[in-house]
Formats: C-alpha cells, structure tokens, sequence
C-alpha cells in the first residue's frame, strides 16, 4: 500500500508522446492459480497504438485477442504486464495498480453493441454526457447529442426507443454514443460481426471515415482479415495468446514472418523445407519436396537463412502456369512440373490446384488458360515475390 | 484533461454499491465511499448468513440434546438420544411407510396426469387447446392450504357433492380424509409445475423425428415409446425430483386431510410434536425427524441440480424454422378432449366451485339449483366483523408486502453480487442459500422459533417480524434464482457499455442494470407474494395472539372451529387476491414474450 502511495505521489512514468496506449509484456491466465505449467489466454504481448491511429488485434477465435482489448479496457485484470494509457499508467502488475474502466479515458463498442433497450436513441447517446466521466449540463447535452446523431443519420430517430434500431443503426448509435464519451482511445470488439455481408462491407468504410474524421485513436479486434487489412494502419497478428506480426497491412501480406500468418492472411502455399543454404544478395535456397527454390524475401539474420526447416511461401497469383505443351516440358531449377487435380473457373481468373510430386500447390492462372484435370502443366515461383519463413 | 485516477485495491473487490459523486472528489471521500461499500456488503453477507446457516445449526443442535419436554438449551451435553429413540419406535416405521407412499404415488399421478396433458397440448391436434392449457396450469394460483380444503369439502363422505356423486351413480365409497385422498390432491396439485417443465420439452421435440418413425410405419404408440420418451426424460426426471422435494416438506395437505384419521407424514408429524393438541411439545423428536426430512430433500435437489446443470445450456436454442406439425388424432379427438374436459371439471373445476358455493351458504351442503334462492353474503360479513379480524388482516398485509419486499431486495443483491463477482466469497454466498431449499418449511419454522426463544435479539418473538424472517429466509433460494436467471440471459455488453463511459458504479447499477431486470424483480415480488400469502406451515409454527395472519386463521377456523362456511369465504379471500398476484406474473410473461 505504502509503495503505491509513494508510487502515485511521485507520479506515472514518462510515457513516450505520441502513442494513446501502450501495452508491454501483458499477461493472463484463467486458471486460478497461473504457475510455471499454467495456459496463458496472453502470454507477454506488447504493442503501442499511436495517437489518431486505427490499430487492429487479428486471430483466430481463441487468441487472446478479445482477452487483450478487455485488459486495456480494464473490464478483466491481467496477472502480469503494464499497461499506460494517454501517459499515465493504468495497470501494472509490479505494483499492484488497477485503474477501473470507469476511470480509464476510453470508450467501447462491443460486440453486441450494448444499447440499451430501455432507453430512447437519445438517451442512449447522451448517457456518457449525463452519467460519464465528463459530464455536461443543460440544453448542451441535448445539443450535442444530437449533433452526433446528425453525424451517424439518426437524427430522425432520435426520440424512437433503442429496440426500433435495425442491426446497423444501432451499430451507429453505439458508435455515436462512444464518442460522446470524449474518449482518448476507441475500444471495438468486432463490431460488424452481428451484420450481414453487405452491411458490414458499407459500415466498414463508415466507420473508418469517423475515426478519421474525429482524429481518436482505435483499437480494433477482428478475426476477419479482410476487415482489418481494410480498415487498419497497422495490424496485430495474435495466436494462442502471443503476437506473430506487427506491421501495416500491405507488408504483412507481402512479407509474413511466420507460416501462421502467411496462411491466416488471404491464402498460401507453403512448401515443407528441408535444408536451406544462403543464395545471392541475401536471399535463400531451399530445398523443398519441388526441388530447390529460390527466395527472394528471406529473413533479416543472416544466422536464419541457412538451416533446416521452415517453410517456402508463395501466394496463388504468384505462381505462374505454363502448360506443358506450350513449349519443351523441362524440369529445370525454376520450373516445376505438375499435374492439374481440380480446376475452378471463377470469371476473372482459373483457380487450380496442380500436384507435384507429394505436395499439392494452389494457383491462379489466366482464364483463357483452359486447363483441365489431368493436363500436365509447369509452374514457376517468381524469386521476388516468393518467401522463406524460418517457422 | 482526462485525469485518470489510481486505484490500489485489486478491480474485483472495488464495485461496491456506493452514492453517485460529483466530478473528481478528493482521494479522502473516495476512500470513505469505498468503506461505505464494503460496510454494506459486509451488512449483507452478515445478514444472509444469519438468514441461512443459522437455522441449519439450530436445527442440527437441538436434534443432537436429548430432551423430550424441555427446551433444547436447557439440556446439557450431546447425545444421538433422539434419533435412537426415533429409529427404535414403531410409529417411525409407520410415518415414514407413510411419507413413501404418499410421496411416489403423489409423484406418479402428476407425472401421468401432466406427461399426458404436455403431450396432448403440444404435439397433438386436440381441439381447444388455448382453453384447456392456461386451465390444467390454474392450481397454480389456488394456495396450498385453500386447495386441500377445497377438496375436503367437495369429496367428503358424509356431504361432499363429488363423493355423494360417486356413491350415487357407482356405489362406491370415497373418503378423501385417506392416504389414497393426499396423495390424489397432491398429484393435481402438482401437476402446473410439472406440466411446465415437461411442456417445453415436448415443444422442442424436433417434429421430424417423429415424423420420420412415422414415416417407416411405426404406429403412434411405438412412436410414444421409442421417440418421444426418450427426448423428455431430461425434462422429465428433474421435474420429477422437484416435485418430490414439494411433496416432502408440504404440511397443508397431509394435515388438512391426514390429520382427522391420525394419518402422520413426515411434514405433519414434525409440526405435531411442536404443537401437540394437548400435552407439551417434543422438541428433540421434532428435530430428529427434521434432519432426517432435510437430509432427504438435500439429496434429491443435489440430483436434482446434477440432472439440470447441463440441460440449461440448450435452453436458449430457439426452435427457429420448426415447423409444428401435431399428431392427428384422428376418430379419437372428441373422446380425448371430454375426457380432459372431465378431468380439468372434476379435478381442478368442481374442488373450487364447491368452495365458492359453501362460502355463500348458510350450512355446508351439496351445488344444487334449488340452493341459488338461499344464498348469502353473511359467512363474508362474519369474517370481516369477527373480533381481531382488523388486526389479522394488518398482520398479513405486513408480512405478504415485506416479505415479498425485502426478500426482492435481498434477491437482487445476491443474484447481481454473485454474477458480478462484486467481493471474493461472493458466488460461495449465492450457493449457500441453496441449503435452504432443502430446509422444509416446518422445519425453518420451528428453527427460527428455536433462535429467537434461546436468543430473543431483536425482541421479535410474538410479532409479524419472526414470520417475516423466517418467509425472507425461505424464499430468498428461488428469489435470488429468478433474478440470477434474469441477469443471465442479459448481455454483458450492456453493463459494460455504461461502465467504460466512466458512470460510477452505483449509478450503473441505478440507470442501466436495475431497469433491465425490472420485469424480473417484479416477478419475483409477486411471485414471493403469492407464495407468502397462503403459506401456513411457518406462520402457524411462529403464531401467537399478536401475530395471527389470515391463513392460520383460516386453518384455526376450519381445523378446530369445523364452521365451513366461514373458512370458505377466508379461503375465498385468500383465493381471489393469490389469483390476482399470479395472473399478473403470467400476464407479464406472455407480454414480453409477444
């Protein structure tokens, strides 16, 4: 007790500027007493979401993610880690600190939206003005509640009770009604998941505009890839309870660091290695089940590029298909001969699936290709574009 | 601007219902509201201890002090006495020979009688069914001890219409005084509960299945055994344990139809030994015999609880896109519906008529048209104008309304502290109440009676306050049940949503969680209600001169006084304002539903 007064009069740390929340080395665990053997729901996630940024927590259900937005919002308590918020600290197991939700300068929109069937839109929206933590008086409050809702288009709706929303509206409202809380940071827990495609698809671009508009700093969790490479500046890619990959959208694509998040985000094949040798200009050679292929996007180390193990990884609109009759079939280094197992014609583009040798590879072809099960094709990596991931 | 306040209590222990402050008070008031929050809290577990485990340790006490006249306290030292002397008597064997066959034949009419009715209702194509439904489920509203004299008077040997009627066209006797009569009018009365239980499940049954038994040519009753059957013995098996723990602890009907030809259950037998008609009470025989009954009705509800804990997770499987096809019943529809007419008229119909009818005549007599000339309304202004019948009516206004007041209040707190998990121990507290629900009313009676003579702090003994006590501590079980339920079908986000704006945790509680459960808690209350206004075992055990309630009063008149016509209209009262109370609880439902 006595550290912590000392601790709170000396005042939080310096948080660096800039960054709305920051989280280092976050742990958690529901089994009630969390030893050495003891499954982390988290286990020592760090990240930071820089002010005015849309961050997103991606993975699958049951990564933590949920677990990890609900620790910063201070609605679950973590057993080990920091957390700082706007640059006060706000939870750190070292010291014993817990600030309350309550007591946290952010708002959130969960999953079920959470409006409340017992009150009209307006009320709804005006709740955090009249009962929050920075509570207004008078005919303000009505002003700029109704203000926001103008902003969503529930204006119309206003004095309509909550229950008369459809899926969407109230998804606005809940919305409306987070940002009424002057929140420093928005906390969303898949908020589009309750929605169908369409909805979702429009929301979506909504949703980023306000954020945008309104300069606060989001963090998103999703297990919808195409959302959060939509919406996001940078995505957290989480599994079983640890951080695989932070980076932006377009780099995690390009260049997945791991095999998880090369077949979490969009598709891949990965080719089973089994030794590597270092190639030119930093690139790698792997031996796969193919033969040896040339990887162009190999990891920073040189330490990691010879070894065994890992994975070549190539996206299905990097792999060019050749068929075998246009020119001499030849099984050199960089081409690969196959057979053709299915083949989807799916407008824009032939979607096969060729074997070669034990392993079954996944490509976009022409449409005009015309290839069919059973017809004997060749396929080539692109060494720029093909990478080999350590695990 | 946002300042962020530190807090160094661990989160679970720092929601405590404390006043909405201004902006920002200083850490000082802030730590004096946190005190105040856990005062209440500690208040509360305090109180709901003492509601609960006190009972149980006085019951288990006295039954351990070998005394046949004196008081429990007054004996010294320890000794199983008691329960030898119970075990070693003849009259042992006989009352719980008794219990038994009352109990399981009790339990096998309303298991036939509301399989049949479920069935009929909910898979069949009989006609009338939005008639015949809510009347198989009206008992509900009849209390207890107003049912059991209802039937007394319909089908007693010497003038009741129903065993004159009987006499009359099949020459056969019938004597409801008689095992055979408990056990017939437990089984009806049983039957609503039951049917609700049972009901749904054969709702939820996937009509494809059936249809696919049907399909292959199995006839109706094959498809009855192999298909049907199977599916509702879930549903079927943990109403059937509920229903024993009722049967086991009900003292109205046992002592209303038992008692004239000296037939002892369990129940009866405990609340004999308390209050003999003459001689002095045998406290440690009534606690032997208490703890045995619990020990009983714990067992049951344990299975009871082991039976149900995972048929709740498909409760909220919606039977989206079924499509209800009935059984066709075919030449036998018309046959089938006279013979539940018969049933619901006889059973539930004629039992109460006959009451209604005796409480405007003059003399006890048969449902005649020649008696319509001579009805009167001077059995109700006897009632109203009897001596001391003001201060009655003001005692059971006090303890129906604060009971089902505070008891609502307790409820609440309970249900929404253990789902909160507001402070450690808090779901230990919620589980302990359960231990009460196997405590038979009789039992808590005599235990609350016990505390208060060895420890009269507060001074309550004599007054309305013991039995309010004693009804909180016994409806407290399914009261914080009810809400709980509630609060589970509540999404999270809701209260979550309201926390994170940074509103202060008791105008959370205020704005958003308590509104929510208000149809809830009004069910509870009025469930609570009813409940309280026609149970007699506890009040008759806690009664006195200054604290008579309408329901002893009524049994008085009819056990001791044996004025029929008097006790009708008491029982008539009781009837119409129990009716109201459940008929509001029902309408509700069916309003949110729709």
């Amino acid at each position: 007790m006595t550290e912590n007064m000392t601790e709170n009069v000396a005042g939080p740390a310096k948080a660096a500027p800039g960054r709305s929340i920051v989280v280092d080395g976050l742990r958690k665990s529901y089994e009630r007493n969390a030893g050495d053997a003891a499954a982390y729901a988290i286990d020592g996630v760090s990240f930071d979401v820089p002010e005015g940024q849309f961050v997103t927590l991606l993975g699958p259900s049951g990564c933590g993610k949920t677990t990890t937005l609900r620790c910063v919002a201070g609605l679950e308590r973590a057993q080990g880690g920091r957390i700082e918020m706007a640059g006060q600290i706000v939870f750190d197991a070292s010291q014993g600190r817990h600030v309350r939700p309550e007591d946290r300068p952010i708002a959130m929109v969960p999953q079920s939206y959470g409006i409340w069937p017992h009150m009209t839109v307006l009320d709804n929206a005006a709740f955090p003005m009249r009962h929050g933590r920075n509570r207004r008086r008078g005919e303000e409050v009505r002003r700029r509640a109704m203000e926001m809702l103008e902003q969503v288009g529930l204006q119309s709706m206003a004095d309509r009770w909550a229950t008369q929303l459809s899926g969407g509206q109230q998804q606005r409202l809940a919305f409306a009604r987070a940002l009424l809380g002057d929140p420093e940071v928005l906390l969303l827990d898949e908020p589009l998941s309750n929605l169908d495609a369409k909805l979702r698809a429009k929301l979506r671009q909504e949703l980023r505009s306000f954020q945008e508009k309104f300069e606060i700093a989001a963090l998103y969790v999703t297990h919808d890839q195409s959302e959060a490479l939509a919406l996001s500046d940078t995505v957290i890619v989480m599994n079983q309870g640890r951080i695989e990959q932070i980076d932006g959208p377009e780099r995690l694509y390009d260049h997945p660091r791991s095999s998880f998040v090369a077949d979490f985000i969009g598709s891949a094949n990965l080719l089973p290695v089994e030794h590597t040798s270092p190639g030119p200009d930093g690139s790698v050679l792997a031996k796969t089940g193919v033969g040896a292929v040339l990887c162009g996007r190999s990891p920073a180390a040189p330490d990691d590029r010879s070894g065994n193990g890992g994975f070549v990884c190539v996206r299905p609109e990097n792999v060019r298909v050749r068929a075998a009759d246009e020119g001499t079939p030849q099984a050199g280094d960089d081409e690969i001969l196959g057979r053709v197992e299915t083949s989807e014609f799916l407008g824009d583009r032939l979607e096969l699936v060729v074997r070669a040798g034990d392993v079954a590879i996944t490509a976009f072809a022409r449409a005009d290709l015309g290839s069919r099960p059973g017809d004997d094709v060749s396929l080539a990596f692109d060494p720029a574009s093909t990478s080999y991931l350590a695990s | 601007m946002n300042h962020v306040k530190v807090d160094e209590t661990p989160a679970r222990s720092t929601e405590p219902a404390e006043p909405a402050p201004r902006a920002d008070p200083p850490p000082a008031a802030r730590g004096g509201r946190l005190a105040a929050g856990t005062l209440v809290n500690v208040a509360m577990v305090v109180l709901i201890g003492y509601l609960v485990l006190v009972p149980l340790v006085i019951l288990l006490y006295s039954s351990l002090k070998a005394s046949t006249t004196q008081l429990p306290f007054q004996v010294s030292g320890f000794s199983f006495t008691n329960f030898v002397n119970v075990f070693e008597s003849s009259h042992f064997a006989s009352v719980a020979g008794n219990t038994a066959l009352y109990v399981v034949g009790s339990l096998l009419v309303a298991l036939v009688l509301s399989m049949c009715l479920a069935y009929l209702m909910e898979r069949t194509d009989i006609p009338g069914r939005r008639f015949l439904a809510p009347m198989a489920l009206a008992p509900m509203a009849v209390p207890v001890t107003v049912m059991a004299i209802a039937w007394a008077l319909v089908a007693n040997p010497v003038n009741g219409p129903l065993a004159v009627a009987v006499r009359e066209v099949f020459g056969v006797d019938i004597d409801i005084y008689s095992l055979a009569g408990m056990i017939l009018v437990m089984g009806i009365f049983g039957v609503p509960s039951m049917y609700l239980t049972i009901a749904p499940a054969f709702a939820r049954l996937n009509p494809e299945l059936e249809e696919a038994a049907a399909a292959v040519g199995a006839p109706l009753r094959r498809r009855l055994r192999l298909i049907v059957f199977p599916l509702v013995m879930p549903a079927v098996s943990a109403a059937a344990m509920l229903l024993v723990v009722v049967a086991l602890e009900g003292f109205a009907i046992p002592a209303i139809l038992g008692l004239p030809k000296q037939i002892f259950v369990f129940s009866s037998q405990i609340q004999y030994y308390v209050q003999p008609p003459t001689g002095l009470p045998n406290y440690g025989q009534a606690s032997s015999y208490g703890v045995l009954l619990l020990a009983v009705s714990l067992v049951m509800l344990l299975v009871y609880r082991r039976r149900t804990r995972d048929a709740h997770r498909f409760r909220v499987v919606s039977g989206k896109g079924y499509r209800q096809t009935r059984t066709e019943l075919g030449r036998w529809r018309i046959p089938v519906f006279v013979v539940v007419c018969v049933y619901l008229a006889v059973g539930i119909a004629l039992p109460i008529l006959t009451l209604v009818w005796t409480s405007f005549s003059p003399f006890v007599r048969p449902v005649s048209l020649s008696g319509l000339g001579s009805l009167t309304l001077s059995n109700y202004s006897t009632v109203f104008t009897a001596p001391g019948m003001g201060q009655i009516l003001l005692n059971t206004a006090e303890v129906v309304l604060l009971t089902a007041t505070v008891a609502t209040a307790i409820s609440a707190w309970l249900a929404m502290s253990a789902s909160r998990r507001r402070f450690p121990g808090s779901t230990f507290l919620f589980e302990a109440t359960f231990l009460v629900f196997g405590i038979p009313s009789v039992v808590l009676g005599f235990a609350i009676l016990f505390l208060y003579i060895f420890f009269p702090v507060p001074p309550i003994y004599g007054t309305v306050w013991i039995i309010i006590v004693a009804l909180v501590a016994r409806y407290l079980p399914r009261g914080s049940r009810m809400v709980q339920t509630a609060m589970l079908q509540l999404d999270d986000g809701l209260v979550e949503a309201a926390q994170v704006t940074g509103a202060r945790p008791f105008t959370v509680t205020r704005t958003v969680l308590l509104p929510l459960l208000s149809p809830a808690l009004r069910k509870c209350w009025l469930w609570i209600f009813a409940q309280a206004l026609g149970e007699l075992p506890i009040a008759l055990v806690l009664t006195s001169p200054d604290n008579r309630t309408l329901v002893v009063e009524l049994w008085s008149i009819f056990t001791s006084s044996g004025d029929y016509p008097t006790a009708s209209a008491l029982a008539v009262l009781l009837l119409v304002v129990s009716t109201v109370a459940v008929w509001s609880v029902n309408r509700r439902g069916a309003m949110e539903e729709s």
